[in-house]
């Protein structure tokens, strides 16, 4: 990696508790966790190191790889792949908050784009969970932006997109991106598993929410028993057949989940609890794609008309929607992030959302989902590769 | 299996030659004995396969450098079920720059990405690229299929060499273009 992506900075936060005393007398936890997050953690660490005699060293820096962490602390775009990978314990994950982007501007600036306001160089946190940040800065020409991960410049900045936690002086003010979903896990051959399992038994509880608040804000209550609430999944409407599919042949000799069936119906993904064990899904790989006939017509109406279920990351999808099973198929969304937590469900359920307005249409009932992911099949290291569907639903149905 | 199946839109328009094979091999096209003059076969592309050049120009709408980058890549077939498939990837180092076709009635389309680590380019500029690609493939000099002009759909990130991602701007767009020429 380049720049300051390879410097971890270590803050040792407690001195050595009990781990350290059972073991060499040196010995501390380590949790790794990306330059957004770290200024959010440090109430939280300091108050279980005080409950619980254990020492926690932080390193500030890209999370995967873990670089020998027993607990990671990163954006969902960054932890995809180690959890689906198995590097860290997808059975252990969890959210701890989410934080949002903000615009920095000097005090009293006028409203506008940062684009327009600024006279001068942008400033943006760079990495891998900057991607829309940085996307959503394409109109401000190369040479006037500074992509950094350099949490003290990035507070210099008089006008930068940042996450809320490197914002500096000036005013802060509300940005479209998608905000920054903080997700922690116990790293597979974390070195101290028990003082990892100690850590994340403390953030999930109230004590370290209320620590964590004034940073992050808080998840969503995570989804229970999925017959009890997911209502719409009961209700819904949701693809019946494969019309056509494709992955690449690389694709369909590393991966395990290739039967484009597994989309059809409703949600059913289950982790079942080992990794790389799935039930219920078809992963993409590398610019996959499945189209399906919904049976129904959806309509463009209210809201969202199409939900896509995708299940353990985010990985983008992209959308295309037809009349009739030949085509023309009309792209719907490019690339579409698909990482919303779904209410009703348990985790890895995650879904995305699309509009039938934003190709033009007023109905459609096939739809062609590809990997918006186009992650080189031969560098994957997961039988997961690409999006990994679950179902297709129809939320506005022609009557 | 629908033919021309695709988006409708922003597909780059075919040589005339393109177009009637499409057109045949659908079914669509005219039947029976025809009245006018027979016109001279042109020879229909060969396989994409061997060396090629990718060039890679961001769209006309991105706010970084329009300047064209280009990669040494290497062209195979790659699986015939469910659709036949061709794989390009940098010549010497192929996961770093991977393309995942399928290839059907002398179109290519599919995946083209990179790791986080991004590519660098002939140019000494790094890529990190996220994009479906669509091109009509047309016969090289010396038989070989190659993509002349294909447009690439998604996110595309410059850096010098060893700089972060995007320190040379970010741009998602559908209109990026690309040609894949026979070397």
């Amino acid at each position: 990696m380049r720049g300051l992506a390879a410097t971890a900075v270590a803050l040792l936060l407690a001195a050595p508790g009990p781990i350290a005393r059972a073991g060499s007398g040196h010995e501390r936890l380590h949790l790794r966790t990306s330059e957004a997050f770290a200024p959010c953690l440090a109430p939280a660490l300091q108050a279980f190191t005080r409950e619980s005699g254990l020492g926690v060293a932080v390193d500030v820096g890209d999370v995967d790889p873990p670089r020998g962490a027993d607990v990671v602390i990163g954006d969902d775009s960054e932890m995809t792949r180690l959890l689906e990978g198995g590097a860290a314990d997808l059975a252990t994950s969890f959210d701890l908050g989410s934080l949002p982007w903000v615009l920095v501007v000097p005090a009293g600036s006028p409203v506008g784009s940062l684009a327009a306001l600024a006279p001068e160089q942008v400033s943006v946190m760079g990495g891998r969970a900057s991607r829309a940040a940085r996307e959503s800065l394409q109109a401000v020409p190369a040479s006037r932006l500074r992509v950094s991960r350099n949490a003290d410049e990035l507070r210099e900045a008089r006008y930068a997109l940042v996450p809320r936690s490197l914002a500096g002086p000036g005013e802060h003010r509300p940005s479209g991106v998608r905000p920054l979903m903080a997700v922690t896990a116990i790293v597979t051959d974390a070195p101290h598993p028990d003082g990892a399992r100690a850590l994340l038994a403390f953030l999930r509880g109230d004590r370290a929410r209320r620590l964590l608040a004034p940073c992050l804000d808080p998840a969503p209550p995570e989804g229970q028993a999925r017959a009890t609430s997911a209502g719409s999944a009961a209700a819904g409407s949701f693809a019946q057949s494969v019309v056509d599919w494709w992955l690449p042949d690389c694709t369909l000799t590393h991966n395990g989940y290739n039967d484009p069936a597994k989309v059809l119906g409703k949600p059913d993904a289950e982790f079942l609890g080992v990794k790389d064990s799935y039930r219920g899904i078809m992963s993409l790989g590398q610019g996959g794609y499945v189209t399906v006939d919904m049976g129904d017509t959806a309509i463009d109406g209210p809201g969202a008309d199409v939900r896509v279920y995708q299940v353990t990351g985010m990985e983008p999808v992209t959308l295309y929607a037809a009349t009739s099973a030949q085509g023309p198929y009309n792209l719907v969304a490019l690339r579409e992030d698909c990482g919303e937590r779904t209410p009703g469900f348990a985790p890895p359920e995650r879904h995305c959302d699309f509009n039938l307005r934003d190709a033009g249409m007023a109905e459609a009932r096939y739809f062609k989902i590809e990997d918006g992911e186009i992650y080189p099949c031969l560098a994957g290291g997961t039988i997961t590769e690409g999006a990994d569907i679950d179902a297709i639903e129809i939320l506005n149905k022609k009557p | 299996m629908p033919c021309l199946r695709g988006i409708s839109r922003r597909r780059p328009s075919p040589v005339p030659i393109v177009v009637s094979l499409l057109a045949a091999a659908c079914g669509s096209g005219p039947s029976g004995p025809s009245a006018s003059p027979t016109p001279t076969p042109t020879p229909t592309p060969g396989p994409v396969v061997g060396r090629y050049l990718l060039q890679i120009t961001p769209g006309p709408g991105c706010a970084l450098s329009r300047e064209p980058l280009t990669f040494p890549m290497v062209a195979a077939a790659a699986g015939t079920s469910p659709h036949p498939g061709v794989q390009v990837v940098l010549d010497g180092n192929p996961s770093e720059l991977e393309w995942e076709f399928l290839s059907e009635n002398f179109t290519l389309r599919g995946g083209l990405g990179t790791t986080g680590d991004g590519v660098l380019s002939n140019e000494t500029t790094r890529l990190w690229i996220h994009v479906i690609g669509t091109g009509s493939v047309t016969r090289a000099a010396d038989g070989r299929g190659e993509v002349v002009s294909g447009t690439l759909m998604g996110y595309v990130a410059l850096g010098r060499a060893f700089e972060e991602e995007g320190a040379r701007g970010t741009c998602s767009a559908r209109d990026h273009a690309f040609s894949l020429r026979a070397r």
